[in-house]
């Protein structure tokens, strides 16, 4: 071979090489490290704060490496955890039945003590005058006027007010347009009835109270409509092969972990208050069933 | 070493449906200087593009070397060079690349690569420019921006470049002022020349000027798509012009 | 009365006829009840959120976007180059290589460009999960396509004669190809490229919305809490990055750098890509891929979907391309004629760099403040969004050409306006309808893009259907998307064709 021929070669290994380490970092990672998710129910800088808070929480009291994904994406968080990109995951009631589906060896372990009774509320806007009703038949006044939920999947924002309207009567063929909107997040719906983009929509009573107190400008426009009855929503799921993977018990290690946190110890309540709630309570499989039937009703699982 | 180097038997061409080359047997020899005569019209740019194996017949027979041109070796057919009536250099690339691009035969791909970067050796190409005498400062320049006369002589650094064995010209000298037609002339005919370069033995080069037949060997007329005569330069007479002007 | 010519040029005005329907919806569902909303909108814009916080955040989110980019970019190019030759006649000139392969890679490569790269992404998070590469691959699939496109159509102008006198010379066959296609795919780089790298930033900025990552995420996640102050940090941020990248590329000059260095530079880009192969394919064999239930589920099709329903969307969805065709073409000179002078240009530039900048589904909520979402709704963020492309193209062409023609108009005393457009309009009428045409298969694959929001069209079944996993309707809805998408790159190569 020539001269010339051989130190080209050189510059091919070389650079091949330098190339190929530069980019195979990702491929390497870390198997050893507890990847905490949520679903994107709120504003990204409040999820981050809170579960930063937690994770750093878990990490010391577990003594393992804990990292906190976020994620923007009711869809990409499911997904997340069925691919193990995830171990331990904040899913809403559908989110989470849809994600159990998909990955059955996975485990429910807490819920908050505010999740056992979860409400949604249903607004309007106040150009059309509708008084607050107290029962579930009074949602046919909602016929023939543009209607919005908040996303696809939230379980407060979708599924459970679609469910409501169902036993009232109501189809979402009977909105005007034959179709009712999806503005992608609680806030967004509140702008958008405010707005007069929408008559009216439906979304989490947390948020909702939360923008009246904080936000009253953008609630001017709007009134309360009804408030739904109680269900379940918001649990924690972990993979089913921890164990396996960090050491024997340490998913009931994770498990007590998260319920002992508690409301008296300064470090632990500034999470607990981030997840507004008093303290994490056990939570099972079992009790998600009745969103799961609803899920299959409205066709979001199949 | 086999002295018929390229042999045309009764070659017909057609092209949608008219009669371009008519029977036409040819043998070309080696160390022969061949000038072929000719109207427009009368087929030579055909005869050439057979010659140099860019189109087959469409009837008979074309031997190189004694073989079939698809059965020639890379080495082989690289032995054949030619210039084009048109031209047909690279637009966008710079003089010296087109140049270069007459090594392609003998080089690597990595040679072929190196040209395009810009990055590969061009002494050998501006040896063969200046020979060809180009100036200096158009080696680098793009091939749309300079004239005509120094595209052709680009295109003859590029074929001679090769160091073939055969060089077939299609009007070699149309855009050639008198001096440089015979100095260009020379330096393609006149195999020792001082310029140390190899220049090919065997040469074809299409013609109409009657004037530039000094220094060939053999004359060739074509009509309508045949060969009319095939002379040694001197028994050429003025009749045998006559016929086919 | 005298007949209506269609000339180029009266075909640029014509479809400003859009706006009669489009005028009438958008009037009759008018409110004013978001203006609060809107005034902090656009009072924000000047007074965004900067801290030490959100800066450290915006720099980290636009290096994920100019990671995810540049890549993208990077490799589509690559590949771009390698599928255009490998779907034009030269290589099977130089190569004995059946023919039926090039038109096989030709339909792959059609399917692949109509499905626009949200679908790809939302698709490939549904299988993949969150993962960086997701987004390079999403944007990589349809721009190879694309690219290769454009390449082979290059390549396809090579002078057969030039091929033949190179074939003549008995090269390497490689060293021959190489040689025939290089120029062509370095010019149509030098002029097509640069385009490109903005076209992946937006994409990337899009893809982000629907959670990939970069700069993308952030607007979203700002604005569905409303925080417009941080909002528009984020989209300055974007603005910067898309006004450096371009400036930093005009000042680079690949082909002045030293030798050397320019070697490396092309063997570093190759390996780049056979890396970035083998990891694509590495990663598509090692993530667990669709669970099996799903994939049983692709058996037995919904037959109750395909329902009067589904024929609606479809419809609505060539209506929405229709429409908003018709703005983006019609709008940029109709403007730029109304309001001719420097002033007024300067204002239209600023306007369209800001509807290039402001991702479509961010435009559309904003409309939303004043309107009910409708098909005119979305034809008209949709259109907007487009015709702030092409009046960028229309404004550059028109103001780097010749001027005589329009100086001796003006010296004949034909007033400001007519002169315009007999003496600069015209000339670029042609070219303008051209590149309209190309625009209006990328506004057809972008109606997926405000669909999801909007709430019309298909791109809201495929956003529901693909939130509940059922890949039977996702998969119907691809093909009904994809087919709209071949039908109207048909239609639009034959006016191509026509028009050139």
């Amino acid at each position: 071979m020539k001269k010339k021929e051989i130190s080209f070669l050189k510059k091919l290994i070389l650079s091949s090489i330098l190339i190929l380490s530069t980019f195979s970092g990702p491929l390497n990672a870390n198997r050893k490290v507890l990847k905490v998710g949520a679903i994107p129910d709120q504003n990204q800088e409040i999820l981050d704060k809170r579960f930063n808070l937690l994770s750093k929480e878990l990490s010391k009291s577990l003594d393992v490496d804990v990292k906190y994904i976020p994620v923007i994406n009711y869809v990409a968080a499911i997904t997340g955890f069925r691919t193990n990109d995830l171990d331990l995951v904040w899913f809403g009631a559908l989110s989470g039945v849809q994600a159990r589906l998909q990955s059955p060896n996975a485990i429910v372990i807490a819920q908050r003590d505010i999740d056992k009774k979860f409400k949604s509320v249903f607004i309007v806007n106040k150009k059309l005058k509708l008084d607050p009703i107290s029962n579930i038949r009074g949602l046919n006044k909602l016929k023939n006027l543009r209607f919005t939920f908040g996303s696809e999947n939230s379980t407060s924002g979708r599924l459970m007010p679609e469910y409501f309207l169902n036993e009232a009567g109501i189809e979402i063929k009977d909105f005007k347009g034959k179709r009712a909107g999806f503005s992608g997040s609680h806030d967004a719906t509140i702008v958008l009835v405010n707005s007069g983009a929408f008559d009216a929509g439906a979304l989490n009573k947390q948020v909702w109270e939360n923008n009246l107190k904080n936000n009253p400008k953008r609630t001017n426009n709007i009134s309360l409509f009804w408030i739904t009855p109680d269900y379940v929503d918001y649990h924690w799921i972990v993979q089913g092969n921890l164990d396996n993977r960090f050491r024997k018990g340490f998913t009931e290690e994770l498990k007590s972990t998260i319920l002992n946190l508690d409301i008296k110890k300064p470090e632990h309540k500034k999470i607990l208050e981030m997840f507004n709630a008093k303290k994490f309570i056990e939570a099972k499989s079992e009790d998600y069933k009745n969103i799961e039937l609803i899920g299959r009703k409205l066709k979001k699982i199949r | 070493m086999i002295d018929i180097l390229l042999e045309l038997k009764n070659v017909n061409y057609k092209y949608k449906n008219n009669l371009i080359l008519n029977k036409i047997n040819l043998q070309i020899n080696y160390g022969d200087k061949i000038a072929l005569l000719g109207k427009s019209g009368a087929g030579k740019t055909t005869l050439i593009s057979i010659l140099n194996g860019t189109i087959n017949p469409t009837k008979g027979k074309a031997k190189f070397f004694n073989r079939d041109f698809n059965k020639l070796s890379f080495e082989q057919k690289s032995k054949i060079s030619t210039i084009w009536q048109d031209l047909r250099l690279i637009e966008e690339l710079s003089a010296e690349q087109n140049v270069n691009c007459g090594l392609l035969g003998k080089e690597s791909f990595l040679f072929a690569f190196k040209n395009l970067l810009n990055i590969s050796s061009f002494n050998k190409a501006h040896k063969y420019m200046q020979i060809c005498s180009l100036n200096k400062s158009i080696y680098s320049k793009n091939i749309r921006k300079i004239s005509g006369g120094q595209k052709q002589r680009v295109a003859i650094a590029r074929s001679l470049i090769q160091e073939s064995d055969i060089l077939l010209a299609d009007e070699p000298f149309n855009n050639l002022d008198p001096k440089l037609t015979s100095y260009i002339k020379n330096l393609i005919l006149i195999s020792k020349n001082k310029n140390k370069i190899r220049v090919p033995n065997t040469i074809l080069i299409t013609l109409h000027r009657l004037d530039l037949l000094e220094g060939f060997n053999r004359i060739i007329g074509m009509k309508n798509g045949e060969i009319l005569f095939d002379l040694e330069k001197n028994k050429l007479k003025n009749f045998h012009l006559n016929k086919i002007y | 009365m005298k007949k209506l010519k269609l000339t180029p040029s009266s075909i640029t005005f014509l479809p400003v006829l859009v706006c009669i329907p489009l005028a009438y919806e958008l009037l009759i569902n008018f409110h004013s009840g978001g203006i609060e909303i809107f005034k902090e909108f656009t009072i924000s814009a000047i007074n965004p959120k900067i801290n030490n916080e959100i800066i450290i955040t915006l720099i980290k989110r636009l290096n994920e976007t100019i990671f995810i980019a540049f890549s993208s970019w990077l490799i589509s190019i690559i590949f771009g180059v390698i599928f255009g030759i490998l779907c034009s006649d030269i290589l099977y000139k130089f190569l004995i290589l059946p023919m039926f392969l090039k038109r096989f890679i030709k339909l792959i490569l059609t399917i692949t460009r109509s499905i626009h790269e949200i679908f790809w992404g939302l698709i490939l998070m549904q299988i993949y999960g969150i993962n960086f590469s997701i987004g390079i691959i999403a944007i990589c699939i349809p721009y190879i396509a694309i690219n290769a496109k454009v390449f082979s159509e290059q390549i396809a102008n090579i002078d057969l004669k030039t091929i033949k006198s190179i074939k003549q010379i008995n090269g390497n066959n490689f060293s021959s190809l190489i040689t025939l296609v290089w120029s062509p795919v370095i010019e149509t780089f030098k002029n097509f490229g640069l385009y490109r790298l903005e076209c992946a930033i937006r994409s990337t900025t899009v893809l982000g919305l629907f959670g990939i990552g970069g700069i993308g995420t952030s607007i979203f996640s700002s604005f569905q809490s409303l925080n417009f102050k941080e909002l528009w940090t984020y989209l300055w941020g974007l603005a910067f990055l898309i006004i450096i990248s371009k400036e930093l590329f005009k000042k680079i000059n690949l082909f002045n750098t030293p030798k050397n260095f320019l070697l490396n530079f092309v063997i570093a880009l190759f390996f780049f890509s056979m890396f970035s192969l083998f990891f694509f394919i590495y990663f598509i064999f090692t993530k667990n891929t669709i669970p099996s239930n799903s994939i049983n589920n692709l058996l037995i099709l919904n037959s109750s979907f395909f329902s009067n329903d589904f024929l609606k969307l479809f419809l609505e969805t060539i209506v929405l391309s229709l429409l908003s065709t018709g703005v983006a073409v019609s709008f940029p000179p109709l403007l730029i004629l109304i309001f001719n002078n420097k002033i007024g240009i300067s204002i239209i530039r600023s306007i369209s760099f800001l509807f290039r900048l402001i991702p479509p589904p961010l435009i559309i909520l904003m409309l939303l403040m004043f309107n009910n979402p409708s098909i005119s709704l979305a034809a008209l963020t949709l259109g907007l969004h487009n015709a702030a492309i092409t009046s960028k193209l229309l404004l550059g062409n028109l103001y780097s050409q010749d001027n005589k023609e329009y100086i001796a108009m003006k010296s004949l005393g034909v007033a400001k306006r007519s002169s315009w457009l007999l003496g600069l309009f015209v000339k670029q009428a042609r070219s303008y309808l051209a590149y309209c045409a190309y625009r209006s298969d990328i506004i057809i694959r972008e109606t997926a893009i405000v669909g999801l929001i909007g709430s019309v069209g298909l791109g809201w079944q495929l956003q529901e259907s693909l939130s509940s996993f059922a890949w039977d309707e996702v998969i119907i809805i691809l093909f009904a998307y994809s087919s709209i998408a071949i039908f109207g790159e048909l239609i639009n190569g034959k006016i191509k064709r026509n028009l050139t």
